[in-house]
């Protein structure tokens, strides 16, 4: 049996333990497996992003054990963690989290600074990644000079630069009027088919239905895990 | 190894962007170091200047002549006791050359005096007129230009020839031929024999505008109520020491000291001043290097105290930097390179002052002060030293920001 590329067992995440303790995850249990595509929906405050984030190597649990291609993150060190932040993992943020006094390209290639790619490597990369979302005509712009969409695809563009398997989006749509959302999920339907993993948090079923896979979060625990029927 | 060289390059860019985005408040900070820095570099100017000085000027005392004197050169205090003591004589001179070998040592008397030198209607004020003898030419190192010096007849005969400077050449004679004619002074008149070698000058003071002349003519024309000083020249330098004892036994035999007794006479010799002198500036570099490690630490703490703003100004910037995979160490390596840049540019703003100062001084003064190179290194390694000394607590808070809270962090 193949290993998952996440596997989560009892994961618990509680805040503010001491006072009054807010139970953000209770107890999930959760595989994924390569190139699978997943939608988490649930209303606000159900824990997804603590979800998205524990997954994504940026927050711990409290409790239960997280293994990552069979490894348990818990015991990893913290350059480890940033070296799979760094190569292993796409983050893609509702709010783009885009360096705001940087161009387009250098905040792509800052993926690539971190893993020591030479300059010019860097570069051409950097732009190749921008074209793939289309905007490698405004390169040199920065994030306050481009629409919501286009920083997005930005931000996109940035989490793909150094070829991921795994790319996590949280509520990547939140920001976007229906018709730029549609342009991004396009682009996540082309990443899924060449053979990305792919876990997204969204509100909207339309945006949910373009994964194999919805799990629906309520609370804290997996209200729902189900397949997506294609038409 | 590379990788580093990259990054390092790649957090300067984002320091100097930051320094940008900051010009007044970098330059501000950076004050602490500007003056630390300026301190140090401009009194190690300062006294490098005052050493070339220094040097040039003690080279003319001669480092293995011994001044017979009334007075020392430096002296505390107690100046009333030198004064009662009994004039330097051409006796005393006379006894030390009759009992002293000179293979050993070159024996000669010296006296000066200011007075107005005339030619032709013209004249100059405040001449140094210095009393020689035919071995003043070797123990006061005076070389002929032209003509020639005093021969021992005229100087046993008390004629009244004279040997002039440069300067007086050129301001009295208007750079004619001098050779031959006659100079008043005191309405006494002496006839041109020699000119010297241009020497030039020396702590701002011109050394050409001396003129010799023989020192029986010096008695005989500005009195003999004075009081010499003998200087002896020590021709091997290892006899120094045994020659310097022989002459104080020698003084005191001939003044009937009787032992015990303290020397009623001075011998100086050009190690006094240079001690003295280095205490001096011993002094003012201790004093310089208290203010500036005052104003560095100042500066220090004040860079400390803005990486800190920076940090926190910038945690949301950190938190995304983590996100996509900057590692503690990087981001600790980020704010420490920014420290140190912000440092380097007082360090090189305070070199750059430091060079006007010294220039400055050099203008101002008669000490040629310069920055010497080692003083730029020196300041730059402080800089530096500030930057990565007090850039490390900032650092390490920049580095253990938690990832997922700095995101948040608005
Ligand atoms: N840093 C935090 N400190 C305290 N409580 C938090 C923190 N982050 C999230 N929470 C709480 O945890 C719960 C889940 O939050 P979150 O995962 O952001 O939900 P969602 O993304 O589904 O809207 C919420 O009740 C939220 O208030
Ligand atoms: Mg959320």
């Amino acid at each position: 049996m193949q290993v998952p590329l996440i596997d989560l067992r009892n994961i618990r995440k509680t805040y503010g333990e001491d006072k009054v303790p807010v139970h953000a995850l209770r107890k999930i249990d959760l595989a994924i497996k390569n190139n699978e595509y997943v939608s988490i929906m649930g209303p606000s405050g159900s824990g997804k992003s603590t979800l998205m984030n524990i997954i994504g190597c940026l927050d711990t649990p409290t409790e239960g054990q997280y293994f990552l291609e069979g490894e348990e993150v818990h015991t990893m060190n913290d350059n480890t963690l940033a070296r799979i932040r760094n190569r292993k993992i796409g983050f893609v943020f509702q709010t783009f989290n885009l360096l705001p006094r940087a161009s387009a390209l250098h905040n792509v290639e800052l993926p690539l600074i971190y893993s020591g790619l030479p300059a010019d490597e860097r570069k051409k990369r950097a732009e190749k990644a921008l074209e793939q979302v289309k905007l490698g005509h405004r390169k040199d712009h920065n994030p306050n000079e481009l629409s919501g969409g286009q920083r997005q695809r930005v931000a996109i563009a940035r989490a793909l630069v150094n070829r991921p398997s795994l790319l996590l989006a949280d509520e990547p749509t939140g920001n976007l009027d229906s018709e730029t959302g549609e342009e991004i999920m396009e682009l996540f339907d082309i990443l899924h088919k060449k053979g990305n993993t792919i876990l997204m948090v969204t509100h909207e079923e339309h945006v949910a239905n373009h994964a194999h896979r919805i799990i629906n979060i309520l609370d804290g625990n997996i209200a729902q895990d189900r397949g997506v029927v294609k038409k | 190894m590379i990788t580093l060289l990259i990054k390092l390059k790649e957090n300067i860019i984002i320091a100097l962007k930051a320094l940008k985005e900051h010009k007044m408040r970098s330059v501000l900070t950076t004050l602490g170091i500007i003056i630390g820095v300026l301190t140090v570099v401009s009194v190690a100017s300062i006294i490098s200047g005052l050493n070339e000085g220094f040097k040039d000027r003690l080279s003319f005392l001669g480092s293995n002549t011994l001044y017979i004197q009334k007075y020392p050169w430096m002296s505390h205090g107690d100046w009333y006791k030198y004064r009662n003591r009994p004039d330097i004589s051409m006796q005393n001179y006379k006894y030390l050359v009759e009992h002293t070998d000179d293979e050993n040592v070159i024996i000669a008397p010296s006296l000066s005096t200011r007075r107005e030198l005339k030619f032709d209607g013209d004249k100059l004020t405040e001449v140094p007129i210095n009393g020689v003898t035919k071995e003043s030419e070797i123990v006061s190192n005076i070389s002929i230009a032209e003509g020639r010096f005093f021969t021992n007849l005229e100087i046993d005969r008390r004629k009244n020839r004279i040997v002039i400077g440069n300067t007086i050449k050129e301001k009295l004679f208007e750079n004619k031929e001098p050779l031959g004619k006659r100079v008043k002074i005191n309405g006494k008149p002496f006839y041109v024999i020699g000119v010297m070698e241009k020497k030039g000058k020396f702590f701002g003071n011109d050394m050409d505008i001396n003129v010799y002349i023989p020192i029986g003519s010096f008695f005989k024309n500005f009195g003999y109520h004075r009081s010499i000083s003998i200087e002896a020249q020590v021709v091997e330098q290892a006899m120094f020491e045994a020659t310097k004892e022989k002459l104080r036994y020698l003084m005191r035999f001939s003044r009937g000291l009787k032992p015990g007794t303290e020397d009623n006479f001075s011998i100086n010799q050009q190690e006094t001043i240079q001690q003295q002198y280095d205490s001096l500036t011993n002094g003012l570099y201790t004093a310089a290097i208290g203010i500036g490690t005052l104003a560095l630490l100042v500066g220090g703490i004040g860079i400390m105290n803005i990486m800190l703003v920076s940090v926190t100004e910038r945690q949301k910037e950190i938190g995304i930097r983590k996100a996509i995979g900057a590692t503690n160490s990087i981001i600790s390596f980020q704010f420490l390179v920014e420290s140190v840049i912000i440092c380097s540019l007082g360090g090189i703003i305070a070199l750059i002052l430091s060079y006007f100062v010294a220039i400055g001084i050099s203008a101002a003064t008669p000490f040629p002060a310069s920055v010497p190179l080692w003083s730029v290194f020196m300041g730059l390694g402080f800089s530096w030293f500030i930057g990565i000394f007090f850039g490390l607590y900032p650092a390490h808070q920049a580095a253990k920001l938690d990832p997922i809270e700095s995101l948040h962090y608005e």
